[in-house]
């Protein structure tokens, strides 16, 4: 039996929402297909947040309010209530802290608390307990970066995250459920 | 100006939405609704009738659980007459994706038997997706692990945008692109090897991730984890298919194949 333990992460800090920028992508020539080009540099809106990203466990927080479920009730559900909402029509000025749901990934599950001062983010912090020591590695790597990204930019430009990747989809959907209940808007 | 929905009072312009994250299929499916006019009781209803229609896949299909029909059905103990009707229209849509591959998709190829998990997570978004559609909402995007559905638009004139994992660095998004329906990514990367070459019985993967855009969602994930197991072989027939492609190679180095609505 594997038992959970926490690897660690209380991160501080300042931001929005998630914001990712695209890599400048390699010019090196791999193949040639028909109607083939390089991706980097012209992509434009790198301003990002994730919302609606797999995977979660807990509920995220609703803008419009808890969503009934009558099927297939998350397990585990142990995420515990946003301490702020905000009513959804609240655009402007949103203040409070919030925790988002506690969101699976691959290695564990990880919960995000956002801090929100004057429609401005303020703080991320990043709770993880994982069941997989190769876990510690990816999260050290990823958390400071992704609470970083959440730091540096205070827009929310896209709905979804296509990709394989756990962790920062993780974070992503469990930050998006804090920022929505605090009616944080980027 | 006001609108009334149901108990709730939204301003214009402020479209309400309902977001709910639900654990099936060993993954989460999340839902992003935009009710527009339908009432918000009425979306709650569909987003549950969603669920439903997700959880009954999930026990039709699941591999991982030994006795769900499509497990029973691999074993031999089950044929395909006394299957649920929705095994038929899977496998017909996985003979589909096999053409349309060329044959790098080939759920009958797999190690272990008969095996439509590559197309089967995206065929019953697409499903969930339709209930929702169905019941009259404005917009709504079902996000399955990271394969997307989307039907309208979050707000008018905007499509639903989506990011793009960038599998050397998870914490960034290659790019972001407009959704045109559907969106599906395979790579090896976090999950480890689970692309298998039809035609070698390999473990392979040439490419890191492949990411496959167009109308449909079990055709758009059929064809990511065909063309993750045929590299470069694999362009000309997403192409051909009408889809498009963005795809990263071990080095790094991505690439775009046909017109991917890249923003």
């Amino acid at each position: 039996m594997r038992a959970p333990f926490v690897i660690g992460a209380t991160v501080a800090g300042v931001a929005g929402i998630i914001a990712f920028h695209p890599h400048g992508a390699s010019n090196a020539t791999t193949f040639n297909a028909p109607g083939t080009r390089a991706v980097g540099g012209t992509s434009s809106n790198a301003g990002a947040t994730a919302s609606g990203a797999p995977p979660t466990t807990g509920p995220v927080p609703s803008t419009t309010g808890p969503v009934p479920s009558t099927t297939a009730a998350p397990p585990g559900g142990s995420s515990p209530a946003p301490s702020t909402t905000t009513p959804v029509t609240s655009t402007t000025a949103a203040s409070g802290t919030a925790s988002g749901g506690v969101t699976q990934y691959r290695f564990g599950v990880l919960q995000v608390t956002a801090t929100v001062s004057g429609g401005r983010l303020t703080n991320v912090s990043t709770q993880v307990q994982s069941t997989d020591p190769r876990s510690q590695q990816i999260d050290n790597a990823a958390l400071p970066i992704l609470r970083q990204q959440a730091l540096s930019a205070q827009t929310a430009n896209i709905q979804g995250v296509s990709g394989a990747s756990y962790t920062s989809q993780a974070f992503a959907t469990s930050l998006q459920g804090a920022l929505s209940a605090l009616g944080f808007k980027g | 100006m006001s609108v009334q929905v149901g108990p709730e009072v939204l301003l214009e312009k402020e479209q309400a939405t309902l977001h709910h994250d639900e654990r099936v299929m060993g993954t989460v499916v999340s839902f992003d609704i935009r009710p527009g006019t339908l009432p918000l009781p009425e979306a709650r209803r569909a987003l549950r009738l969603a669920c439903v229609s997700l959880a009954r896949d999930d026990a039709v299909f699941s591999l991982w659980k030994p006795e769900s029909p499509m497990s029973r059905l691999r074993r031999g103990e089950l044929a395909l007459a006394e299957a649920p009707d929705v095994v038929s229209e899977v496998l017909n849509r996985c003979c589909t994706a096999k053409g349309l591959s060329r044959g790098w998709f080939d759920p009958w190829s797999m190690p272990g038997g008969l095996d439509p998990t590559g197309l089967v997570k995206g065929w019953a978004a697409r499903r969930a997706l339709d209930v929702l559609v169905e019941a009259g909402v404005a917009a709504a995007m079902v996000n399955a692990g990271g394969d997307i559905a989307t039907a309208g638009s979050p707000a008018p004139g905007e499509p639903w945008r989506i990011g793009i994992t960038d599998p050397a660095d998870l914490s960034r998004l290659l790019c972001v692109v407009d959704s045109p329906g559907a969106v599906a990514t395979s790579g090896t990367y976090e999950r480890g090897a689970h692309i298998v070459d039809p035609f070698r019985g390999l473990s392979r993967a040439r490419w890191r991730s492949a990411t496959v855009m167009g109308p449909e969602l079990d055709l758009a994930d059929a064809l990511a984890t065909g063309l993750c197991a045929a590299g470069a072989a694999g362009a000309p027939f997403v192409l051909g298919a009408g889809y498009s492609a963005i795809v990263v190679a071990d080095t790094g180095v991505a690439r775009v194949l046909g017109e991917a609505p890249i923003r």
